[in-house]
């Protein structure tokens, strides 16, 4: 069975909250681990627990669900739980994944969590071409980058950095393993456990110490390291 | 490349028009056909079977929701009016994005990302 989807509560009603922490306790793909009354818990909260799922309540005292949205990077699913239809317009620009009225039935809850992603680590995208291009979230907005200007990726913790050759950069939460699986794999090697290049972007390789390599790239002052292990894994598959 | 078959359904010729230029910076996008009201709608998006379907709310012959109730078919949906108060339902429906007319180009880009996230 995959993990449960880890579930934060904001709500300022503390019989909404036991509420919804009842009916959420019927499903057993999530797992309510925080609940916060206003939107400075919520902040601590969030950062502390890293939730997949905030169960959002907009009108609250002082400041409401949408200002926690600009204090904190959202790296979790929306669902609005309110009793006012007038801001389900901004519940799409901020790609909530639902929006439901109070007060909130089985049905209701239903269709939300139904609209959970599959828990399974989906591939990124479908097998991309090396002239196709992707739309992805910097800063709040989107943006295309063309996968036949991406130098190279490099894994930073749980995010990963694209590297374009016009020199910028583009952090996204997303495994070099998922970029691996996508890519065209005729254009984009691993080169380290750290590190997946394009080899239209490679000038030259030349041999280092233990049986790796130096790959020097267009534009690129500094080389990067192609490993003793993938040097053998290359020369293998050309 | 993966194009999205796509249908625009608007019962304002102008507004289909203006919606067609915009989406057409856009290779990913193959808009092969459109619609001006509810029975007219539910005929191509039978026939061309679309990934997404550009839907206006208010048509001739019933509304936007009424089309999405008369199709069995599976198809993303992005809603274009000009009444911000139909959001909720669109929410309801499952909407991936509701684009408030007029459409302003840098806005499409959150909707296209959002089209190819799943």
């Amino acid at each position: 069975m995959s993990k449960p989807f880890r579930v934060v509560i904001v709500e300022n009603e503390r019989l909404a909250r036991k509420e919804l922490q009842t009916m959420l306790s019927n499903y057993s793909e999530i797992e309510v681990v925080g609940e916060a009354k206003n939107i400075d818990q919520a902040v601590t909260l969030i950062q502390r627990e890293n939730p997949d799922v905030v169960f959002l309540d907009i009108h609250m005292p002082g400041k409401s669900g949408f200002d926690l949205l600009d204090r904190i990077a959202v790296t979790f699913k929306i669902i609005f739980v309110t009793a006012f239809d007038r801001y389900a317009i901004r519940a799409f620009e901020v790609n909530a994944l639902d929006y439901l009225l109070k007060p909130i039935t089985k049905e209701k809850l239903d269709r939300a969590i139904k609209r959970l992603p599959n828990p399974v680590m989906d591939p990124l995208y479908d097998h991309l071409e090396y002239n196709d291009r992707i739309f992805l979230s910097i800063n709040d907005h989107a943006r295309f980058v063309e996968i036949s200007t991406i130098q190279t990726i490099s894994a930073e913790g749980e995010y990963t950095r694209i590297h374009q050759c016009s020199g910028e950069t583009i952090s996204i939460r997303r495994s070099l393993k998922q970029w691996e699986s996508c890519l065209p794999n005729k254009h984009f090697v691993r080169i380290h456990r750290s590190t997946l290049i394009n080899l239209s972007y490679v000038e030259r390789v030349e041999p280092w110490f233990n049986y790796s390599y130096r790959v020097y790239l267009k534009g690129s002052k500094d080389p990067f390291t192609l490993s003793r292990r993938y040097a053998k894994k290359l020369k293998d598959r050309f | 490349m993966k194009q999205l078959i796509t249908i625009i359904v608007d019962d304002e010729r102008l507004a289909r028009k203006e919606l067609q230029s915009i989406l057409a910076p856009y290779p990913e996008i193959n808009v092969v056909a459109e619609a001006s009201t509810v029975h007219k709608a539910i005929e191509v998006i039978e026939k061309e079977k679309p990934d997404v379907v550009f839907l206006d709310i208010i048509l001739r012959g019933g509304s936007g929701f009424d089309v999405l109730k008369k199709t069995a078919l599976n198809f993303k949906v992005v809603f274009v009016t000009a009444f911000h108060k139909y959001a909720h339902q669109a929410k309801e429906a499952n909407a991936v994005d509701f684009l408030l007319k007029p459409v302003h180009p840098d806005r499409l880009d959150e909707t296209m990302k959002r089209l190819f996230e799943d």
